[in-house]
């Protein structure tokens, strides 16, 4: 749906993009990490044809973003960072508005409209004057906008900023929605969490270069190999009147499926980095329990996105 | 321990004054300060100035040049040269007056919209900053950019005090009367800048008041044409600003004022000028009082349109060309002036016929048609100064521009929906011309053909040119000056170059042959030509510089004046969608 070779684009002496070359399939919902300036917006502009590239080409739905501009505009939905909305219309007006920009018949408006305030929750307001909603049903408006012409390719500049718990979650369902119809939707945000349980690839890109692109478990892959092991991690938590880890750890230390063991006498927790991914962790129960230790708790640890970000950034840039 | 001071005990809390001259000048002033140094326009806006500056002064120079060229001796040379000095100082004098009251007024016009639309008043909310603090540096920070482009002026000045022929009093004089008039409109700017949604609206309202000021009192006073108003009228006419500059250099350039003797000294104009001002920021601080007070009190814009909202039913069915729709749909000014406009129409035109029954003429439908048309004019200069900047400031643009409209349908759209909301002024000439001219009087009803073809296009030109220059401006208010001067150097500043020009090569050009050119574009000549021939009834028209033109040549001379500003105004309008607000964009 797109694909992306080479693309860079300077403000001034300000490179905003540098070399990105990126390839998202149908159906994807790809999360665009990276800090703030990190050249995320420049991308969805350059992919919406709002800006011209540089260097580079890229093309959407099979369109080059250099010369086919109105094909990419039918079959793109974007939805700025800052969502700036026409104060002196309702709701129903400012989608019937943009309904008309992108040349939907009269007649078929009014049902396209209704659809998608169903979607996105906004039926009750449908009368009510855009300024007059709230931060977050201007965002789920703001969605509503980008639907209007039923767009193949979504691109969403950081759609959940600035709204309260609640709102993200609604944000979150809405955006999973808008994937399970088999839209692709490039979604940026620099609050990892948030992508992690809406996105199936995420692509991670700092200072204007594409520092990760790829699915989110060869992301967490990478951050586990980056720790020295390919397999999990078991956390292990001992009860008060077990042995210390500390005296426990040799029990594992000579084992050929473990990676390393790290011990911390502080919380009572062992830590056991496997070799490989998927094999059987029951003979850590086991070694631990023929070596005394009195088992309180047993689980994985869970890389989180923020880890593998933090740890696939790192001194990429230096 | 030691005790703690309770909140509420803030004896120690300096005085007004004495915060003031702690702060002096203050945050906002600074950040004006440095926001202004970061834009290029301020820098373009000073350079032109500049370049105006020296224009002037080579315009003089040019004028006097026949008379230095016939000095034969080195001593009628120097009596040449002082010839000179009264007139280049007049001429600075008002050019520096024209100029640095539009520009007080574009530099605060923004002043506290600006703020409130951007969602930055609420932030000055939570700091311990007063109302009269923001208002005194948005006053000062405008005042400042007007003294740097002041004293670009004084090395002319000095330079013409060199030729000598120029008293330090009249120098005085004359910036003593310009810098309080200068405050005033600032100030009224300020005042309007509270109330006002848009930059282009504060400064035009700005602009407005301080004319409504210096004429409006004379003008009620002279209704019903008694001895004690007119009396009045000329009281009053002593203390504006550009009377007594005229008055002053007309002494330097003539040696005698105009008139009858001035009431008043020169001074008390100024002393006028200030306590107006004075009040006008008072007011403007009490406003702006009641605003904060009212954001802090939860009953914000936000609410009450939340409230609105509540009360309407429907919505409205969007038409096919959406901006266009959205422009027309759009209610232009405040809900009390939409109501009270056409009373207020009627008033005004009851009020000019009773003057003019006053004082038995029936010239009022000169002025009538010659100020409702610099009106006309300025409204459209300033109706779509915040076409694009606007839908940049508020964020709307981006999503725009990701539709498949293309920039001349958004052009033309924002054009049209302009162009519709122009009615008002026109109407006045018009309506006034049919009830008073056509109804009451049986004169020629051509005009009601003919004003409509005179006034029209250039209004249409100057929406055009409004367009190109937001999407090339950034500040609206910027916008809106440059298209205000652009309009008075086409229709007052070429043919008053003209004239200089005839005048100074006269031998090798006959003036008529300059000026015919420069002054068939003038909206105001047509609309006071074609007055004058409906109301003497002539046979033939008199255009300047060409030989008299029976009624049919002259409608065809004004549908070739339509054509070429039709011409113009496409022009515009195309440069418009293809200029560089459009090509970052990928073609489309």
């Amino acid at each position: 749906m797109i694909s992306i070779k080479g693309l860079s684009k300077s403000f001034g002496p300000l490179k905003a993009l540098d070399d990105l070359t990126l390839e998202i399939g149908p159906g994807e919902v790809f999360g665009f990490i990276g800090p703030n300036g990190a050249g995320k917006s420049t991308t969805m502009k350059l992919l919406s044809c709002l800006i011209r590239p540089d260097a580079g080409t890229a093309s959407v739905c099979g369109h080059d973003i250099a010369g086919d501009a109105g094909a990419i505009r039918r079959n793109v939905g974007y939805m700025p960072d800052f969502l700036g909305v026409y104060d002196d219309l309702t709701v129903d007006e400012y989608l019937q508005f943009f309904a008309a920009a992108f040349k939907i018949p009269r007649k078929q408006r009014a049902v396209t409209i209704g659809s998608v305030l169903e979607l996105t929750d906004l039926v009750e307001k449908r009368h009510a004057l855009v300024d007059s909603l709230s931060r977050g049903m201007q965002q789920r408006l703001g969605v509503a906008r980008v639907l209007v012409h039923d767009p193949k390719v979504l691109l969403l500049d950081e759609p959940a900023s600035g709204l309260d718990p609640r709102a993200r979650i609604e944000m979150r369902s809405l955006l999973l929605e808008l994937g399970r119809m088999g839209k692709s939707l490039m979604v940026s945000s620099h609050i990892l969490s948030e992508l992690a349980e809406m996105c199936t690839s995420i692509g991670i890109i700092e200072r204007g270069r594409l520092l990760y692109s790829g699915s989110i478990e060869d992301a967490y892959q990478r951050t586990r190999a980056m720790g020295g092991s390919q397999g999990e991690c078991v956390v292990v938590t001992l009860e008060a009147d077990s042995p210390p880890p500390s005296t426990l750890e040799a029990s594992l230390a000579g084992d050929d499926r473990v990676a390393s063991v790290k011990a911390s006498d502080a919380d009572r927790t062992l830590r056991v980095h496997l070799t490989t991914p998927g094999i059987s962790r029951h003979f850590v129960i086991e070694r631990l329990a023929a070596a005394g230790g009195r088992i309180a708790s047993f689980g994985i640890e869970e890389i989180k996105l923020e880890d593998a970000f933090l740890k696939l950034t790192t001194g990429a840039l230096q | 321990m030691s005790e703690s001071t309770p909140l509420s005990a803030d004896t120690d809390r300096p005085g007004i004054f004495t915060r003031w001259s702690l702060t002096f000048p203050g945050p906002v002033f600074m950040r004006e300060i440095n926001a202004s140094g970061r834009r290029t326009w301020t820098y373009v806006t000073r350079g032109l100035f500049v370049l105006g500056l020296a224009g002037i002064m080579g315009l003089v120079f040019l004028t006097h040049l026949p008379a230095l060229h016939a000095s034969v001796s080195g001593l009628a040379q120097v009596q040449a040269l002082q010839g000179l000095a009264p007139t280049a100082t007049a001429s600075l004098v008002w050019f520096l007056f024209v100029t640095l009251s539009l520009a007080a007024a574009s530099q605060c016009g923004g002043g506290i919209c600006d703020e409130r639309r951007k969602g930055s008043l609420a932030s000055l909310l939570t700091t311990p900053l007063a109302a009269w603090e923001i208002i005194m540096g948005k006053l000062l920070a405008g005042l400042a950019e007007m003294l740097l482009l002041g004293l670009a002026s004084l090395p002319l000045l000095l330079a013409v005090r060199i030729f000598g022929g120029l008293t330090a009093e009249t120098v005085f004089a004359s910036f003593g009367v310009m810098i309080p008039s200068i405050i005033l409109t600032a100030s009224l700017t300020i005042l309007a800048s509270v109330g006002a949604r848009h930059s282009s609206t504060a400064m035009l309202t700005g602009l407005g008041a301080t004319i409504v000021l210096w004429i409006g009192p004379p003008l009620l006073a002279l209704i019903g044409g008694t001895s004690v108003g007119t009396r009045a009228a000329a009281f009053w006419f002593d203390l504006v600003p550009p009377w007594v500059l005229g008055r002053v250099t007309a002494e330097l350039i003539f040696g005698q004022a105009f008139g009858m003797p001035a009431s008043f000294p020169w001074y008390m104009s100024s002393i006028a000028s200030l306590a107006a001002s004075a009040a006008a920021l008072l007011l403007a601080t009490m406003l702006l009082r009641r605003t904060l007070a009212r954001e802090a009190s939860g009953a914000t814009p936000v609410a009450a349109k939340a409230a609105i909202s509540a009360k309407a039913p429907t919505s409205r069915a969007v038409g096919d060309r959406p901006v266009l729709w959205r422009e027309l749909q759009i209610q232009r000014g405040r809900r009390w002036w939409r109501i009270l406009r056409w009373p207020v129409m009627l008033t005004l035109i009851v009020a000019l016929w009773s003057m003019a029954i006053s004082f038995s003429s029936d010239d009022i439908f000169y002025p009538v048609a010659i100020v409702g048309t610099i009106i006309s004019l300025v409204v459209a200069a300033t109706s779509t100064t915040g076409a694009i900047s606007t839908e940049r400031e508020s964020r709307t643009l981006d999503s725009l521009l990701a539709t498949p409209l293309t920039p001349a349908e958004i052009v033309t759209g924002k054009f049209f929906g302009a162009l519709r909301h122009l009615w008002f002024w026109p109407s006045v000439i018009l309506i006034h011309y049919l009830v008073m001219g056509v109804l009451f009087q049986g004169r020629n009803a051509w005009a009601l053909l003919l004003y409509p073809l005179a006034l029209v296009p250039p209004m249409a030109a100057l929406c055009a040119s409004g367009i190109l220059f937001s999407g090339l401006i950034r500040k609206t208010s910027t916008a809106t000056t440059v298209n205000l001067c652009v309009g008075v150097a086409a229709w007052m500043g070429v043919p008053i170059l003209g004239a200089i020009l005839g005048e100074v090569f006269r031998p090798l050009l006959e003036a008529s042959t300059v000026m015919t050119p420069l002054l068939l574009p003038n909206p105001v000549m047509h609309m006071f030509t074609t007055t004058d021939a409906c109301m003497r009834d002539r046979s033939t028209i008199d255009l300047p510089g060409l030989t008299e033109l029976a009624w049919s040549g002259y409608v065809a001379a004004l549908c070739i004046y339509a054509l070429g500003y039709a011409a113009l105004t496409w022009g515009l309008l195309a440069t418009a969608w293809s200029s560089r607000v459009w090509t970052n964009a990928s073609p489309r």
